[in-house]
């Protein structure tokens, strides 16, 4: 029967296209063993969707604490404990009953209000570009701009490849909170720049010289044209605390100001990390260094690389993290100040993955009805009570 | 979405709740027909197993559990029933206590309880469009239907995928290596 449930896996999995050769193997013979042929009908999947929505969670869940509550007592004197104990521990429930009620409903009532707060907007691409002589050029979705190094559409800029680096010349690219931006350097490179973050780089590289361009803050995921294009050019990533050596892979850096850490991911080829004080370390696929403040040392782990990545295909992923930290990430999105005023909150610990393009409200709606906790937004303010 | 490894119900009857709560009553619905029934069945379900608060070695040996014990409850609310069709009552519990019909029968309630769990992530737009291409409407008939742009049904739809596979595409995979090692 155990078999039965990863069936239904390999199921959707079909049906979403993503089945491997081995699962589509896999699936047959666990069809034939239990000889289910029916044809899995999505009209009547869908249709049962649908049906869910008939359900009332919350009322049902209610009934459940008061059932609860009124069956701890019989369950307790079939053990023969003195009568006071019972009475205390259903008093317990059901002082836990009566609080979530008062909570939930107050949930509720905050949700009822909250239309769409017209403060809070959801990010998009935007960026400034700063020149070499200091000027300032805003990017932003719907209008074009060009130089005689890069031109952009507004989403991406791209730096024209076999210019002559005469002498270096750097563009700075700041994104602000509720921005992101897309970069190609000169020589083919791609950067995925995240909300609050800054690029520094030159116009134009010297093949055979070292690649060299820094992340002043912020996070980045780097896609590094391959040195063997450049005559061997390595490319290297400074930044505050680290630096990145690289012949050509995927990665993603992220080093906020405001995080504890500097957190550095490979997602294909080899990087090396150095550090003043920590001295130097390579990286492979799926693993994640992580370099304390003060840099002392270089932490391995390995990691689910798409709740790293996720952020540059418009997506957050999330996986057991505290929401504390899930708020960091939607603050610099949604531009918008966090507050909790029950610290314990803060520890809460949420699985989820989410689109960007959504209203703050939609996400928060999820994370507050599924953890019960209570949320308001005053201007640009969340407040999880 | 997963509820995590070994759920102890006393800790963690919240999650166990969240995830499977309407698929049991629907899954009872398919016996019982008055609803409201079936919701008392499965929260009676759950309140047992708090008390009495087994311990699940994995997410499967819970899901086996919880799937039988409905189908048990339901046994026991159709043979107590004060219906008097009986030829209803024997239909229902030769079906009932059809092993592979009970087979299928989760399949099924399985597959929609992911699907759905996976979509309600979705903004509501995004909802419908999925809803929708998994019944296998073409694009066009989508636009039609919700009377937006050809375009736009494309580029919502293929995001919405895209959420969705990623949801999918680790999960499964172990069952083969355990299998193949046999």
């Amino acid at each position: 029967m155990r078999d039965i449930f990863h069936l239904s896996v390999l199921i959707i999995k079909k049906k979403l296209k993503i089945l491997k050769d081995d699962e589509r193997h896999l699936l047959k013979s666990i069809r034939a063993e239990h000889s289910i042929t029916k044809k899995t009908d999505f009209i009547n999947i869908v249709k049962k969707i649908s049906d869910y929505s008939l359900i009332n969670k919350e009322k049902a869940w209610n009934s459940i604490l008061e059932k609860r509550a009124q069956n701890i007592v019989p369950l307790y004197q079939s053990k023969k404990q003195s009568w006071y104990k019972y009475a205390a521990a259903a008093s317990l429930v059901l002082l836990f009953s009566v609080t979530y009620f008062v909570w939930n409903e107050k949930a509720f009532k905050s949700q009822d209000k909250i239309v769409i707060n017209k403060d809070i907007e959801i990010g998009r691409d935007k960026a400034t570009l700063t020149l070499e002589d200091g000027s300032v050029v805003g990017l932003e979705k719907g209008t074009a701009y060009s130089n005689s190094n890069a031109s952009s559409n507004g989403e991406k800029i791209i730096y024209k490849s076999g210019q002559k680096a005469t002498s270096q010349v750097f563009n700075v690219l700041t994104i602000p909170t509720g921005g992101q931006f897309n970069i190609q350097l000169a020589d083919g490179t791609k950067v995925w720049l995240n909300s609050e973050s800054q690029l520094k780089f030159p116009v134009a590289f010297t093949d055979g010289e070292t690649r060299e361009v820094q992340l002043i803050y912020g996070e980045a995921y780097f896609q590094v044209s391959h040195s063997t294009e450049h005559k061997g050019s390595h490319f290297k990533v400074l930044s505050k605390g680290q630096n990145i050596e690289v012949l050509g892979t995927e990665f993603n850096l992220k080093a906020y100001q405001d995080e504890e850490s500097i957190f550095t991911t490979l997602v294909n080829g080899k990087v090396r990390l150095s550090s003043p004080n920590a001295g130097s370390t390579f990286l492979k696929p799926g693993q994640q260094s992580v370099l304390d403040k003060e840099g002392n040392e270089f932490i391995i782990k390995n990691v689910e690389v798409f709740n790293e990545v996720s952020w540059k295909e418009g997506i957050f992923s999330f996986n057991a993290m505290p929401l504390k930290d899930i708020m960091k990430v939607l603050a610099r999105w949604y531009d918008v100040k966090v507050v909790f005023r029950d610290p314990k909150n803060e520890l809460v610990r949420i699985n989820g993955i989410l689109d960007k393009d959504q209203k703050i409200e939609e996400i928060l709606n999820i994370i507050s009805k599924t953890n019960k906790i209570p949320y308001e937004i005053k201007e640009k303010t969340i407040i999880f009570k | 979405m997963n509820s995590g490894n070994s759920p102890r119900i006393k800790d963690d009857l919240k999650t166990v709740f969240d995830l499977y709560y309407e698929a049991l009553v629907l899954y009872a619905n398919r016996f019982v027909i008055v609803l409201d029934e079936c919701e008392d069945l499965v929260q009676d379900l759950l309140i047992e197993l708090w008390e009495k608060n087994p311990y699940f070695p994995d997410d499967i040996s819970l899901k086996v559990f919880l799937y039988k014990s409905t189908r048990n409850k339901c046994l026991n609310v159709i043979k107590h029933s004060k219906v008097k069709d009986k030829y209803a009552v024997a239909n229902s519990i030769a079906q009932l206590e059809d092993d592979s019909l009970f087979l299928e029968q989760i399949l099924e309630e399985e597959i929609v309880r992911q699907l759905y769990q996976a979509i309600e992530l979705l903004p509501d737009r995004k909802k419908e469009i999925i809803k929708l291409s998994l019944k296998g409407l073409k694009n066009q008939e989508i636009s039609e239907i919700l009377s937006i742009k050809l375009q736009t049904v494309k580029t919502l739809k293929s995001q919405s995928y895209t959420i969705l596979r990623q949801q999918f595409q680790d999960l499964g995979t172990l069952l083969y290596f355990l299998l193949s090692e046999v």
